[in-house]
């Protein structure tokens, strides 16, 4: 505005109100002061309630809160009219935004409401006003309480739980001391946690309250996106609920050292050699079994036949003898590109560690955590800084896979017909053929590899915990172990989810219903999974620190495919780490 | 008093209480009273959110204050359909800014995304928006603003409607022109409108937090991760609460103290008109 000085702007007011219209010029100035009126009294009033409720029985300190309280309402008689119309709304907010302005507002209360009486007439008007003005204000500060809200809320359910936990535990201990009742008691009713779909689940429920009749198993599902994150709020504090929860086997280690599982190794027995080894391995601590495998995973390179037709690229094979260079694939990619496919090429599990880990270390790059418990950064070393370069390259400008994709993503584009290579988890060739028909046909490939360098593949999946607070251990133990090693719930959860189990007896199975007994060059889908599980997969690194390495590389990885430099950011992913990890 | 009685006690109970109890979490440490969350902040992830935090404010709050004052201007005039143009822009706010955050996320997406599309047909090359470090954070202040700035004009046009008549038709007698209307009569007189609306917006953008989780998760290369954001990783994600509550207390003061200067700042010219009546 010209660069005038504010107040020259309300002086001016001042005086067009004062020559064309007196009156407005009054209104206005009574409005402002009926208004510091309204707040003084809004304020007296909330402090004198802080007064009286920490003066509590205190004569002395009741008699001046009282005097002042008849004061103020003396003082505030005119405006006490309009305040009753506005306070509902308007006083919790007002007070709040107001109580830095507490002390000067009470000075000013003589004055103002000496002047304040000259202001009958634009009472209604300037109280409506307030009013609008104070509920969105209250609005407002309800957004700004909202934070801290939710803090507090996660803080009172931990502490809410432990207190009946506790109440419980006094109740059964102020009983007369029966030793814990064997499961056959009576009926017991359980909470699993998962991110499946309950009507996927619900077979395997029927199946196993049909063998289990004194268990009632009661499903819950998350996405998988918030599963994690719903585990750590629910049993911390020492959450009775769930009893049992699908735990990513990286973070085993991690949910096993903030007291999240409990020990099963006796409940399982010899049942664990039973289970593939990298399963088991997984969900072992320190030698004691805390979770029970469900599935294991690898990658297989699908691609879209109708797209490779149209580039004119023959099939490649399916075998791992015929394995391609990623160097070979990219040239595949760009030929399709060319061929007309959007997208060359693109990873299932974009910018996450599981996806990225087989380059790096292919590379000789380490899994990037070392040391005697995994907790120390290894970021910075020739094998990533190659892997990560080669990521980047992908992403490029003249790259074949796009940027801004998210992982929830790909599996839609591939199946549009967007992306003609999509290195992917065994679930999605399930998936795709089970429950989303694709209208091309689907080839298989084995998982790329560096020239010159040992292929490598990702692999683990999903364990079931069991809640060590649960009251119900043993019910909620009886169903885990049903699912992960039994017959019957081996072979229902295939049909919950399509990846492959881990249970060794399982897999023949597995490798030869559809779509894995299909592939080109004389060697199915099916046979490659089960070479990839036995020859090239490696684990993620076990650590406490699992958690906060996962979140860490994915934001490392993520900025690597928007084109940041790789060695920088790499440090900057160190430093992090460093900050954040666990000291071992 | 006793009229005031279920408003105190929801003060209470629903902001005074969580507040308070976030304060005494932030200075416990292992069952113990200690500053250790607050030694904590000192890290550099931290730093760099409050800097963050800060810039995106100094950007945001006054182009959201001048944006829907403008906005307020046009649509308090007589115009056809004036009703369906506010309707329209003030729809962002009836859908849930998760969606509306996702639709932008697609839109803004480099390559195939239509924002780049409407860009490319007046020659501009594509833009890389939330994967640049240098672009993501003004993305996030353009999707935030899409939804804020209806909500705030709709408070500037009640303002501006309220606007004693007289005075302007006063103004326009004596030779006074739109321009000089709007600047001299219309704009003090919504000064309340004005400052109600920077301090609400002020506050709810230090506190946003929707988009950024969404859309770039704080990155690329932390451009975007705000307080809220880094506090809520480090709460939720890395399941280590103590330095958070220390996050959002500092994160509190700060708006407490910003907020405190708007008001002072905002007070200065009302004292003038007082004294000189």
């Amino acid at each position: 505005m010209q660069g005038k000085h504010p107040c020259r702007i309300s002086f001016r007011v001042l005086d067009i109100g004062d020559r064309f219209s007196t009156q407005e010029g009054k209104d206005m100035r009574t409005s402002i002061l009926r208004r510091r009126a309204l707040v003084a009294a809004a304020c007296a009033i909330v402090l004198l309630a802080v007064g009286l409720t920490a003066c509590g029985g205190d004569e002395g300190g009741a008699e001046v809160a009282n005097a002042a309280l008849s004061e103020a309402n003396a003082a505030s008689s005119e405006a006490a009219s309009a305040l009753s119309d506005a306070q509902a709304a308007s006083a919790s907010a007002e007070a709040a935004l107001r109580a830095a302005e507490a002390a000067q507002a009470a000075a000013d209360l003589a004055q103002a409401t000496a002047e304040g009486n000259q202001a009958a007439v634009a009472a209604a008007e300037s109280a409506l006003a307030d009013a609008q003005d104070a509920a969105a204000a209250a609005r407002d500060d309800a957004a700004a309480a909202q934070a801290e809200a939710d803090s507090a809320r996660e803080a009172a359910e931990s502490a809410q739980a432990e207190a009946d936990a506790q109440a419980a535990a006094a109740a059964a201990a102020a009983e007369e001391p029966p030793p814990p009742p064997p499961e056959d008691t009576g009926p017991v009713t359980i909470s699993f946690l998962g991110f499946y779909g309950p009507e996927g689940v619900a077979p395997l429920l029927d199946a196993f309250h049909a063998e289990n009749p004194g268990i009632t198993v009661e499903y819950q599902s998350v996405p998988f996106g918030e599963l994690n994150q719903v585990i750590q709020s629910r049993l911390s504090g020492g959450g009775e609920s769930p009893d049992v929860y699908i735990a990513d086997q990286p973070r085993v280690a991690a949910l096993d050292n903030q007291g999240f599982l409990h020990d099963v190794t006796d409940a399982v027995g010899d049942a664990a050699n039973d289970w593939v080894d990298t399963a088991l391995t997984a969900s072992t601590v320190d030698g004691r079994l805390m979770a029970l495998p469900l599935n294991t995973s690898t990658q297989i390179l699908y691609y879209n036949k109708t797209l490779l037709d149209q580039a004119g690229i023959p099939y490649p094979s399916t075998s791992p003898d015929d394995r391609m260079t990623w160097n070979e694939l990219v040239d595949l990619a760009r030929q399709a590109q060319e061929g007309g496919a959007t997208y060359g090429f693109q990873f299932d599990q974009v910018s996450r560690y599981y996806q990225l880990q087989p380059l790096i270390e292919s590379l000789g790059g380490g899994p990037g955590l070392t040391g005697p418990a995994n907790l120390q950064a290894d970021l910075v070393n020739d094998g990533w800084i190659e892997a990560m370069e080669f990521y980047a390259s992908l992403f490029a400008d003249d790259g074949v896979a796009p940027r801004g994709m998210p992982p929830e993503e790909t599996p839609n584009a591939f199946a549009a017909g967007e992306v003609a290579f999509y290195l992917a988890g065994t679930h999605w060739g399930g998936i795709y053929e089970l429950f989303w028909p694709l209208d091309f046909d689907l080839g298989f490939a084995p998982h790329p590899y560096f020239e010159g360098h040992d292929p490598v593949t990702p692999t683990g999946a999903l364990s079931l915990g069991v809640n060590p607070n649960s009251p119900n251990t043993e019910a909620a133990t009886t169903f885990a172990k049903w699912v992960t090693t039994s017959p019957t719930g081996t072979n229902i959860f295939l049909t919950v989810d399509v990846a492959p189990p881990a249970l060794t007896d399982a897999l023949p199975a597995f490798i030869v219903s559809p779509p894995w007994d299909r592939g080109e060059g004389g060697t199915t889908a099916g046979e490659l999974v089960e070479y990839e599980l036995d020859n090239t997969s490696v684990v993620r690194p076990r650590s406490i620190g699992y958690i906060q390495f996962e979140e860490i590389m994915g934001r490392a990885f993520e900025d690597i495919r928007n084109g940041l430099d790789v060695a920088e950011t790499l440090e900057r992913a160190q430093s992090e780490l460093e900050a954040q990890l666990p000291s071992g | 008093m006793v009229f005031l009685a279920p408003a105190l006690l929801t003060l209470v109970l629903t902001r005074l209480a969580p507040a308070v109890d976030t304060f005494i979490a932030s200075l416990r440490d292992g069952g113990a009273w200690s500053l250790a969350n607050y030694a904590e902040l000192g890290a550099d992830t931290f730093r760099e959110a409050v800097v963050t935090t800060v810039v995106f404010n100094v950007i945001i709050n006054p182009a959201q204050v001048l944006v829907s004052y403008a906005l307020a201007v046009v649509l308090s005039q007589r115009l056809p359909a004036v009703g369906l143009w506010r309707t329209l822009i003030f729809l962002p706010m009836a859908v849930p800014p998760a969606v509306s955050t996702v639709v932008w996320g697609i839109w803004f997406r480099p390559g195939d995304g239509i924002v780049n599309s409407l860009l490319g047909v007046v020659g501009v090359p594509d833009q890389p928006f939330l994967t640049s470090p240098g672009q993501a954070l003004y993305v996030i202040m353009v999707i935030a603003s899409w939804i804020g700035v209806g909500y705030w004009m709709m408070f500037l046009i009640a303002g501006i409607k309220n606007v004693p008549a007289e005075m302007t038709e006063a103004a326009a007698i004596d030779g006074a022109g739109w321009w000089r209307r709007l600047v001299t009569i219309v704009t003090p007189m919504v000064r309340r409108q004005l400052s109600f609306v920077l301090v609400a917006a002020t506050v709810a953008n230090f506190l946003l937090f929707v988009p950024v989780q969404v859309l770039t998760r704080g990155g690329p290369a932390g451009s975007t991760n705000l307080v809220m954001y880094e506090a809520y990783t480090q709460a939720f994600v890395f399941n280590d609460p103590g330095p958070a509550f220390a996050q959002i207390t500092v994160l509190v003061a700060l708006v407490a103290v910003i907020v405190a200067l708007q008001f002072r700042l905002m007070r200065g010219p009302a004292e003038q008109v007082r004294h000189a009546s």
